[in-house]
């Protein structure tokens, strides 16, 4: 049975962005899909997701793996 | 079909991604009605009941053992698998609010309970009725080029102490910075890995760190201001050029400089952007 974080947010992302890409003309999904995905959702990765939340989960996980499980 | 944005959809673009931006580094304590609230609209849109079980984590290490205490046989990384990222979802939640709001796609409405979501809390957990949310750090500190830094502390810190530390984008052993007279240029050069090894190098001070790797000079200048070119073998690294100067405190410090540099002169004239020459005639005219 697939996890309710596949359910409520991996499956549903993975729908829009279908559904989001067929209403996209042939020079849209090439042209305008960039535009903002460059400078919305990638400027905002390079911050939030490479400076921040990277940096969080890596130490997480290494904590885990180093504790066998159990984080202090 | 949508060929092209308009000129005003396209004025919208660095707005959606400044206000994402903030949702993303937001320090703001957890909104625990409002994160409630906006998890069951994203449950009910895909068919599943409303949870009716809510807890509150201050860190991603809290949220383990909470979750551990609710299900002892609940293994780490299935908890960890199982985290989804609230306000660090940002990147792609901003994309598809952009497209549902400036563009008039209905589909990204879908997304309505999460993108609500990322506004009022950090990671969180979510299972058939049960979610634990996660507070968003306390503060997060960045250096000039916004690369997670701070000098004196951790750059990340969530509410329960949980922290991160990091150098310029590097993250390092908290006792680097909580206790820098234990960190030597031994511990320093001899470090596994090289990211990090550098960044050592730096809180120590390269100064510190040629004295002790008995770096070879290129050429020294007469004009202690304008310093000495110095060359050393890094460990694992190779060769290296330096400066080695004397700031107008009288504090000496040393700045790697491109391998090509020649003479001292012209290793200081690069640190400002100027050819060896032009640094001479302007110190001659202050």
């Amino acid at each position: 049975m697939k996890s309710v974080k596949y359910q409520v947010r991996d499956q549903v992302e993975d729908q829009v962005y279908g559904q989001v890409m067929a209403q996209f003309s042939y020079q849209f999904s090439y042209q305008g899909y960039g535009q903002v995905r460059d400078q919305v959702s990638y400027q905002v990765r390079d911050q939030v997701m490479a400076q921040v939340w990277m940096q969080v989960k890596d130490q997480v996980w290494d904590q885990v793996r180093a504790q066998d499980g159990k984080v202090d | 079909m949508i060929k092209n944005l308009t000129a005003e959809q396209e004025a919208l673009l660095p707005v959606y991604r400044d206000k994402w931006l903030d949702i993303g580094l937001s320090t703001e304590p957890l909104n625990f009605e409002k994160a409630k609230a906006a998890v069951c609209v994203a449950y009910e849109s895909v068919g599943l009941p409303k949870p009716t079980k809510f807890y509150t984590a201050k860190s991603p290490v809290d949220a383990i053992r909470l979750i551990k205490n609710l299900n002892p046989r609940m293994e780490t990384n299935k908890i960890m698998s199982d985290m989804a990222y609230g306000c660090h979802d940002a990147n792609w939640l901003g994309f598809y609010q952009y497209f549902r709001d400036v563009v008039g796609i209905k589909a990204c409405e879908k997304l309505d309970g999460l993108i609500d979501l990322a506004h009022h809390c950090g990671w969180l957990n979510m299972y058939h009725d049960t979610v634990v949310f996660q507070d968003r750090p306390k503060h997060i500190k960045f250096d000039d080029q916004n690369r997670l830094h701070c000098e004196y502390g951790p750059a990340i810190l969530y509410r329960d102490g949980y922290s991160v530390y990091a150098w310029h984008g590097v993250t390092i052993p908290s006792e680097w910075i909580t206790n820098k007279g234990e960190l030597t240029a031994k511990i320093a050069l001899t470090w596994a890995n090289t990211e990090q090894r550098k960044a050592a190098c730096e809180i120590i001070g390269w100064a510190t760190v040629l004295r002790e790797l008995n770096a070879h000079t290129i050429d020294s200048d007469e004009d202690p201001m304008i310093g000495t070119l110095l060359e050393v073998d890094i460990p694992d690294i190779g060769e290296e050029k330096f400066l080695r100067v004397l700031c107008g405190t009288g504090r000496e410090f040393a700045i790697p400089v491109p391998p090509n540099m020649k003479t001292a002169l012209e290793a200081n004239a690069w640190t400002y952007g100027l050819e060896g020459n032009l640094l001479r005639d302007l110190e001659v005219r202050t």
